[in-house]
């Protein structure tokens, strides 16, 4: 046997074994783009902050649960003890690990995550002709824009934040620390919310909206001031906003929760979701995960908040204190836009109620009623649904879509913010007074109801308490037109009925900043609102129409539901939520 | 709980909870008297079928060898009656060598075919939720729940998914071994393995109709959806090694060096499409809404250079020494290489001339102790280096109008000093045989420990790694967090006698394993991995550690109530018939901190015994097993408890059974009552176990070589026919998989009894041929 080929076969195979050399173990990731190598050029930024938009469409920011868990404890919405996470924050009985809780603190953080890569990134960047400066500054405001509405958030719902305007590389730098909400403003909300006043343009071509404008950037710092009780200065940014001519109340204030009626000119910002793209994938799969391609568009609000009958899940329904309000809000019987109507638009563009006028998921809604009355549910939310275009929210596509963008702020905030504001500065004068006066009375206005110069000048200066319960059901108690009947009007009555569950749960933060909400509870759970109360508003609905004993609900319907808020809410316990479990878990500076 | 019980129990929390009508049940489901089914008897199959055939066939001559081995496994699941979930498994191995002269040439071929049907993924815990007095699903398709069809439609809609695996393999291996010189010999070996999987997903049109028979639309699946995922893996190996080995008159010493390479190559592509013409029809082209295709790529390569020295002195005194270099691709430039180092010494005191008398007694006595380090590479792909992601759009523009917005962003973070874990085990143990090999004996006592672990470590919330649906891709970063050791001793004992017609074998094993965490950093005190905040890694404890918060009973009467509400900072809401909480930290505040460390499902210690008796031409096999001191944290009872479920809760405390101990039932689910952080969950997992018993009986060779069999025994195999234990879950014996609570990370989910798939109780007939 000869040696030579066998020394020539092993020389082969040492050759190809040393072949494995340090080369070898040069595997890169072939999925995605390093990081040194990505942010180069205007759309490298660009498209990284489309990223940081997304967070928006987050469900516990604004896609979903959130719209609905905030809502839960206020005096606009009752909720059903079978939704049991739901009841849990109904009653306020939460107690701190409550999937919603941590998820929203996680979701937010996302966004703040999203946006301190951006601005990390642009201040090593160098402009050049295909990133100029003026791109520069436009992303950093449109970045620092988020930033601050994510941390604002984040200060709403938990007093306070750990703060990081870096991203954090090192082990030390990720364990933050927690500030109270007044040193969040301080140190960032403010200063990057002057910084997108100064930068973002004043609007967007309509390719672009849903972009941060520079009005949107006035209004959160208004109420950013506003919040925390700083109203000279909300005051200055809301009457600029006012002044800049750019933004008008809409004629039809159904407007403003429609799908047709999308950025309109009553809006200043908005999150975008929509049901046309990305057909079949489900609402709150929003993004592509390891497991599945699936970047979705749609918001689950709709499904969650429709009638079970109408495809939804009713979550939540409209309490029957707010019901009776929106019925006790008088129309002027003069305006021409109420010549057909027995209910203001602005009832009927809100809640959806026996005797509504016309159609609710394209029916008569004498011909399909789809109330409950078994189980007391005697209106339902229509403000983010689809039932003016759909006759069933599943019946387009796949579960849970719809498209109806998120109202983050409109005008109609902004000028009730701005009345309550002129009537809670310090040295508050008469002409403020009007100037609110004016403000609400605006708003009042576009809904054709009475507005309240009107009420005071037909019956001696006074004006009803709508938010009280008079002698009977759908009457109140009246009183004169003060500076603080005006604020207490605002707070009670003007800001539910014209903002009820909408923006980033607009109620559940009013009623927290004015330490309203033992009050309010307890003030409401004193009104009777058993069987009897069911008779005289389906009376009053129906125009007296017997009431229909076959549909007899149980009194339990109404009755459990009372006197649970009231003595559950505390405010220490109640006013945030506690920093979620998994923060403390894997924060060591938040240990004691 | 059956209905009457359920009924009672949801009656006695609405009663708690001053509702004086009692449970609203009849208002939603007048007709709930009329069921009373039992759902996890429903999808349980008490006598699924297992077939085992293996084929040996064995050829050649002096020096070529050929041998084929074909095995067939079919095992029919023991969950779900409406859709399977088995196991069929088809390999089967070539193996061929050739030798001529010098050279010997070796080979295999193996081939294989495997089909797993999945159950639905929770599906044990989804039916403890199922309320009794819900009637069972009507046919395949179809379900009546009278009321709250949303919330109960999700298990009865996974009834009917199939989720298929079919996996391919094929593999080979060719090695060449030459001796080039006397005493040196060089051997290359190259391998590689093909695999192809295929995973289909099916979720059929499924309608759930409500008492009146009315269609649920938010609660059926209105359409039916197939998702297939491929998976195709490639891995090469090639290995070369030269051996010396040679003599100094009674020294042996054999050198050995050697080179490995290992290269790993995956893929995975995924699609989804939805709105299939009918049930019947399985396919994509059946379809017309593609809702998504996915797909990525991965690899990973590792080198090793080794070298050995063994040294045998007349087989008295032995030693070795080896030292090795790896590679890892998965780490960063700087942290790739790594040498590790190993030794060993070995002692056979009966060979020595002074054993000589001893020898009467003892056969042979052999002492040994090792060193040896090992390397661990096992974190995910491309974890030293941060990367920009697509699939993050946004969209611009009014409903009709809108325009993607592409969204590119970095997820996670990245650890570029990531390096290798190394793991040094180290022993000392004698053997020991006495008594013309009637007793042996084996001892081992080790100390094993991890330095720079390893561990996925969870990053706050706040870092903003946390993305929802997809948080546990990000949130982790594997970072070498600390040190721990396993200490420990093992110890086994065998008699055996076979000079008798009772040939009989007993043997005893016992070991004792002690888990300890000695280092993490500072800012790292302890951490959970997962949502369920169950499994820490805690310094100074076992892996994982149980962190909970101590009950102390329920609040029997208002005096207690008193003095436990004196204790709290803040107003709590509690009231009788609560669980009663320790403030550990006495901050008079119950929260999370409150958490202290109860012990750990390790095992205190474990012992099996082993007995196999045979007498002519029976014989039989017992094995006896038994694990004390374990904790299992009950996560079954758990979710029971949450869903009101539990048998225990017909017995909770109410004004009138004010002596139970059992809490009082809460409306919501994260209840304190409730909680998953109390420590009433926690149980004794001690169990002694038969794992086996097999009677068997083979016919006498005299009847059988007139037909020319070698060998024909029947035997009865019961596999875990009896287990004795105090747990009140389905089996103590908590293996280490993925869980409900959200983690397939085997080391922190180990411990908690999620609803595992059980282990089954087997009665095996078999027939061994052999000719």
């Amino acid at each position: 046997m000869k040696i030579a080929p066998h020394i020539g076969s092993i020389l082969l195979a040492a050759c190809l074994a040393w072949g494995c050399n340090d080369q070898f173990l040069d595997v890169t990731d072939p999925n995605s783009v390093s990081n040194l190598d990505y942010w180069q050029t205007y759309d490298d930024f660009n498209y990284a902050l489309n990223a940081a938009y997304k967070v928006l469409q987050y469900s516990s920011v604004c896609g979903g649960f959130n719209s609905i868990y905030d809502r839960n404890r206020t005096d606009l919405c009752r909720s059903f003890d079978f939704y049991a996470e739901h009841w849990s924050f109904t009653t306020f009985s939460w107690s701190g690990t409550e999937m919603y809780i941590g998820q929203r603190w996680n979701e937010l953080y996302v966004g703040v995550f999203r946006t301190n890569q951006i601005l990390d990134q642009l201040r090593t960047a160098v402009p050049s002709s295909t990133f100029t400066q003026e791109q520069m500054n436009q992303i950093q405001a449109q970045s620092r824009f988020l930033r601050a509405l994510y941390y604002f958030w984040v200060c709403n719902s938990y007093g306070g934040a750990v703060i990081h305007t870096t991203v954090p590389i090192t082990n030390e730098e990720q364990q933050g620390h927690f500030f109270s909400a007044q040193e969040v403003l301080d140190s960032v909300i403010i200063p990057d919310l002057q910084y997108a006043i100064d930068y973002l343009p004043v609007s967007w071509p309509d390719t672009e909206l849903g972009r941060a404008t520079r009005g949107a950037a006035k209004g959160i710092l208004g109420k950013v001031y506003l919040y925390h009780g700083f109203f000279d200065a909300a005051i200055v940014l809301f009457s600029d906003l006012l002044a800049s001519n750019q933004y008008f109340l809409t004629n039809d204030i159904s407007s403003n929760f429609s799908l047709a009626g999308e950025h309109n000119t009553e809006s200043i910002f908005e999150v975008n979701f929509s049901e046309v793209l990305a057909p079949g994938i489900d609402a709150g799969t929003l993004e592509t995960t390891s497991e599945d391609g699936q970047i979705g568009h749609a918001s689950s609000t709709a499904t969650l908040i429709a009638p079970d009958t109408r495809g939804g899940l009713r979550i939540l329904v409209p309490s029957f204190w707010m019901t009776e309000l929106y019925l006790k809000d008088s129309i002027d019987v003069d305006a021409p836009i109420n010549a057909t109507r027995r209910w203001s638009s602005r009832a009927n563009a809100s809640i959806a109620f026996i005797g509504q006028d016309g159609e609710y998921y394209l029916q008569a809604t004498e011909d399909a009623a789809p109330w409950y009355l078994g189980g007391a549910e005697c209106a339902y939310w229509k403000k983010g649904t689809n039932w003016a275009t759909k006759e069933n929210e599943e019946a387009w596509t796949s579960t849970s879509r719809s498209g109806i963008n998120q109202r983050i702020l409109r005008l109609a905030d902004v000028k009730l913010m701005y009345a309550e504001a002129l009537l809670r500065r310090p040295g508050s004068t008469n002409a403020d007074f009007n100037e609110a006066l004016t403000q609400v009375d605006d708003i009042r206005n576009r809904s054709a109801v009475i507005t309240l110069r009107n009420y005071a000048n037909s019956n001696g200066g006074q004006i009803p308490l709508l938010h009280l319960r008079g002698t009977k059901p759908f009457a109140s108690p009246w009183a004169p037109l003060t500076p603080a009947c005006l604020l207490t009007h605002i707070m009670r009555v003007e800001r539910p009925l014209e903002l009820a569950f909408e923006g980033n749960s607009i109620r559940w933060h009013d009623l927290r900043r004015w330490d309203m909400i033992a009050e309010v509870l307890n003030q409401i759970e004193t009104i009777d609102y058993t069987k009897n109360w069911m008779i005289q508003w389906y009376n009053y609905v129906t125009l007296s129409r017997v009431y229909p004993e076959e549909d007899d609900f149980l009194s339990g319907a109404i009755s459990r539901y009372q006197g649970m808020q009231a003595a559950n809410y505390h405010p220490d316990r109640n006013n945030y939520f506690p920093i979620p479990i998994n923060e403390l878990n894997s924060n060591t500076n938040l240990r004691k | 709980m059956n209905t009457r019980q359920q009924i009672f129990a949801r009656d006695q929390e609405a009663l708690n909870n001053n509702l004086e009508e009692g449970t609203d049940l009849f208002t939603f489901n007048p007709n709930a008297l009329e069921y009373d089914s039992d759902f996890q008897k429903f999808i349980e199959r008490d006598h699924a079928g297992i077939q085992n055939h293996t084929l040996l066939i064995l050829g050649g001559k002096k020096d070529a060898n050929l041998s084929m081995v074909t095995n067939y496994f079919n095992q029919e699941g023991v969950l779900v009656v409406l859709v399977n979930s088995g196991y069929k498994n088809l390999t089967t191995r070539f193996n061929s060598e050739l030798t001529k002269e010098r050279i010997k040439i070796q080979s295999s071929i193996n081939a294989g075919n495997s089909n797993t049907e999945l159950c639905p993924v929770d599906i044990y815990t989804q039916a403890i939720t199922q309320p009794p007095y819900h009637p069972l699903p009507i046919t395949e398709y179809e379900a009546i729940i009278p009321d709250n069809q949303v919330y109960y439609s999700t298990f009865a809609k996974s009834l009917s998914d199939e989720n298929t695996i079919t996996t391919r393999t094929i593999g080979g291996n060719l090695s060449l071994n030459v001796d080039l010189l006397k005493g040196l010999s060089y051997k290359v070996q190259g391998g590689g393995t093909l695999k192809n999987s295929k995973q289909e997903n099916w979720q059929p049109r499924f309608l759930i109709k409500n008492a009146q028979g009315v269609i649920q639309n938010s609660a059926s699946r209105m359409e039916a959806q197939l998702e297939n995922t491929y998976i195709q893996t490639q891995h090469w190996s090639l290995e070369n090694l030269l051996t010396y080995n040679f003599r100094l008159r009674t020294h042996e010493f054999t050198l050995l060096t050697g080179h490995t390479c290992e290269a790993y190559e995956g893929s995975t592509e995924s699609a989804i499409k939805s709105g299939f013409q009918s049930n019947t029809t399985r396919v994509w082209d059946a379809a017309n809404n593609l809702i998504a295709a996915s797909g990525r790529k991965y690899a990973y390569t590792n080198i090793g250079l080794l070298s050995r020295i063994m040294y045998n002195y007349n087989g008295r005194y032995m030693g070795t020494v080896s030292l090795r270099n790896d590679g890892s691709s998965r780490f960063g430039e700087m942290y790739r290489r790594k040498w590790f180092w190993g030794g060993s010494v070995g002692w056979n005191i009966s060979e020595e001339l002074f054993f000589s008398r001893a020898r009467m007694v003892i056969d042979q006595l052999k002492v040994r102790a090792s060193l040896a380090e090992v390397g661990n590479d096992q974190i995910p792909y491309y974890i030293a280096t941060t990367t920009v992601e697509a699939g993050s759009d946004y969209h611009w523009g009014r409903e009709g109008g809108e325009t993607v917005a592409p969204g590119y962003i970095q997820r996670g973070y990245a650890n570029p000093e990531v390096h290798w874990e190394t793991n040094i085990s180290r022993d000392i143990g004698f053997d020991l045989t006495l008594f013309k090999g009637l007793l042996t004996a084996t001892f081992d006592a080790y100390y094993n420990s991890k330095k720079d672990m390893l561990l996925p470590v969870s990053l706050a919330p706040s870092t903003g790694t946390w993305m929802p649906m997809t948080e546990n891709d990000y949130k982790n970063i594997f970072q070498n967090v600390g040190n721990m050791y396993n200490k420990g001793i093992e110890l086994s004992t065998t008699y055996q006698d076979n000079t008798t017609a009772w040939r009989w074998m007993i043997q005893g094993t016992f070991s004792k394993n002690i888990n300890e965490v000695t280092q993490l950093p500072e800012n790292l005190g302890e951490y959970s991995i997962g949502t369920a905040n169950i499994g820490f890694v805690a310094l100074n404890q076992p892996v994982p550690t149980y962190m909970l918060i101590p009950t102390n009973g329920v609040i029997k009467d208002s005096a207690e109530l008193a003095e436990y509400n004196s204790h709290f900072r803040t107003p709590t809401q509690t009231r009788l018939g609560d669980l009663r909480y320790v403030d550990t930290n006495g901050d008079s505040v119950l929260n999370a901190y409150d958490r202290v460390p109860m012990g750990s499902p390790l095992p205190d210690f474990e012992m099996g015994l082993n007995i196999k008796v045979e007498y002519k031409n029976i014989d039989l096999v017992v094995n006896l097993f038994y694990s004390h001191g374990s904790e299992i944290y009950n996560g079954t009872k758990a979710i029971a408890y949450q869903e009101g479920r539990h048998l225990d809760q017909f017995y909770q405390w109410t004004p009138v059974n004010n002596q139970s101990d059992v809490p009082a039932l809460r409306f919501t689910s994260s209840h304190w009552n409730q909680s998953m952080l109390s420590d009433q969950y926690l149980e004794d997992g001690t169990y002694l176990r038969f794992r086996n018993i097999i009677l068997g009986y083979s016919l006498p060779r005299s009847i059988l070589h007139t037909v020319r069999i070698e060998k024909l025994r029947f035997y009865i195999n019961l596999q875990n026919p009896i287990t004795l234990t105090r747990y009140t879950g389905f089996d103590p014996d908590i293996g280490y998989g993925p869980n409900a609570f959200g983690m397939g990370d085997p080391l922190f989910s180990k411990g908690i009894d999620a609803g595992n798939y059980p282990t089954s109780r087997k009665f095996l007939l078999g027939v061994q041929l052999q000719f």
